[in-house]
């Protein structure tokens, strides 16, 4: 007898569920009207952007008066590349510069040099693998202070060049070291100028 | 084989060792030791007086490509608050064989907000913690990449990229 309640009440259970997933079948095929509206959900993600170069972290040179060209600094080929998908520009934000090993020497800001002065830049290069000859269009470190001074831009995936360039007065003694650490900063930009 | 030749064998054995321990042990302690190098303060860097421009140059090259390093970093990490980590992304790829420490600092006040320990070449870091709580908004920073030498660990120099931080609540 509890057998046959237990069964009888299964199936109409059973019967109760199977009626109310029809009707919810019934009602998510009815048409949209002409005209009207349906919902979709449409997900977005932004991508983020990955800046990617190559660089170097140090930069040597030489200077020396004996040089016959107007740029007295022998300096490699700077390279830098970038690696990424966006435009970029390269810029030099510091630079530590240490004179104490020569004695009254001091440093130049505008690459105009009295007798005791030293200046150094960095100019794009003009002609692959040829160090700059003149100093025109070089541009100047600041010793010691903030500067926001763009060398380079590059495109997506281009690569570019740098070379030190330089002078010093007449007075500077070429028996001398000196440093120069300028930092270079990589930066998104919106396109290649 | 007579008992006379391997007692012979034998003591040659203990000989040869003896000698190999005598050699090593010589090495060993008429090594130079490094760190107590001596360096002439008569010696200036820089160029001899003479020497070929050219072959100057091809120095000077080998040691600025020696210091060059690739990197990669998110320009706009998102935070969704101060204590959350965020997509900084920052890799230093296989190809560098130099390790890289990253230190950024934020723009107006000068505060490094983040340092990483060594990084080796072909390893990355996807998300991380600032080590300094923001409040919520948008910062401008910069990321100082500092190379090191893989094997000696000693400093090579430092390059940086600018970024964006944002903090969302």
């Amino acid at each position: 007898m509890k057998k046959k309640l237990f069964l009888q009440l299964v199936l109409a259970a059973s019967l109760l569920f199977s009626s109310v997933s029809y009707a919810a079948e019934a009602t998510s095929t009815k048409d949209i009207p002409v005209g009207g509206s349906g919902q979709m959900e449409m997900v977005g993600t932004v991508e983020p952007t990955i800046l990617s170069v190559t660089m170097p972290t140090f930069v040597p040179f030489n200077i020396s008066s004996s040089l016959s060209t107007q740029n007295k600094v022998i300096s490699p080929r700077i390279s830098m590349k970038n690696n990424s998908n966006v435009p970029v520009r390269i810029d030099v934000t510091y630079t530590k510069v240490d004179l104490s090993k020569l004695k009254n020497v001091s440093w130049s800001d505008t690459g105009t040099v009295n007798s005791n002065q030293i200046a150094i830049g960095l100019k794009q290069e003009e002609t692959k693998d040829e160090m700059p000859k003149t100093l025109t269009q070089a541009r100047w470190l600041k010793a010691n202070q903030k500067q926001d001074m763009n060398v380079l831009i590059l495109d997506s995936n281009q690569e570019d060049a740098l070379y030190v360039v330089g002078t010093m007065g007449d007075g500077v003694s070429d028996n001398g070291t000196f440093n120069v650490t300028p930092t270079f900063v990589v930066s998104r930009t919106s396109s290649a100028e | 084989m007579s008992q006379k030749k391997k007692r012979l064998l034998t003591i040659a054995g203990i000989i040869l060792l003896l000698l190999l321990t005598v050699l090593v042990c010589y090495f060993l302690f008429t090594r130079k030791d490094n760190n107590n190098l001596e360096y002439d303060d008569n010696a200036t860097a820089g160029i001899l007086p003479g020497i070929d421009i050219d072959e100057r140059r091809k120095q000077l090259q080998d040691m600025l490509d020696k210091s060059k390093i690739a990197f990669s970093i998110n320009t706009s990490p998102v935070f969704l608050n101060g204590t959350s980590k965020g997509n900084l992304l920052i890799e230093n790829p296989g190809n560098n064989a130099k390790l890289l420490k990253v230190s950024i600092l934020i723009d107006d006040t000068e505060e490094e907000i983040y340092a990483s320990k060594y990084l080796k070449p072909g390893t990355y870091i996807e998300n991380v913690k600032l080590d300094k709580v923001l409040k919520k908004g948008t910062y401008n920073a910069t990321a100082y990449f500092s190379a090191y030498d893989e094997t000696s660990g000693e400093y090579i120099g430092q390059t940086g990229a600018q970024i964006t931080i944002n903090v969302q609540n």
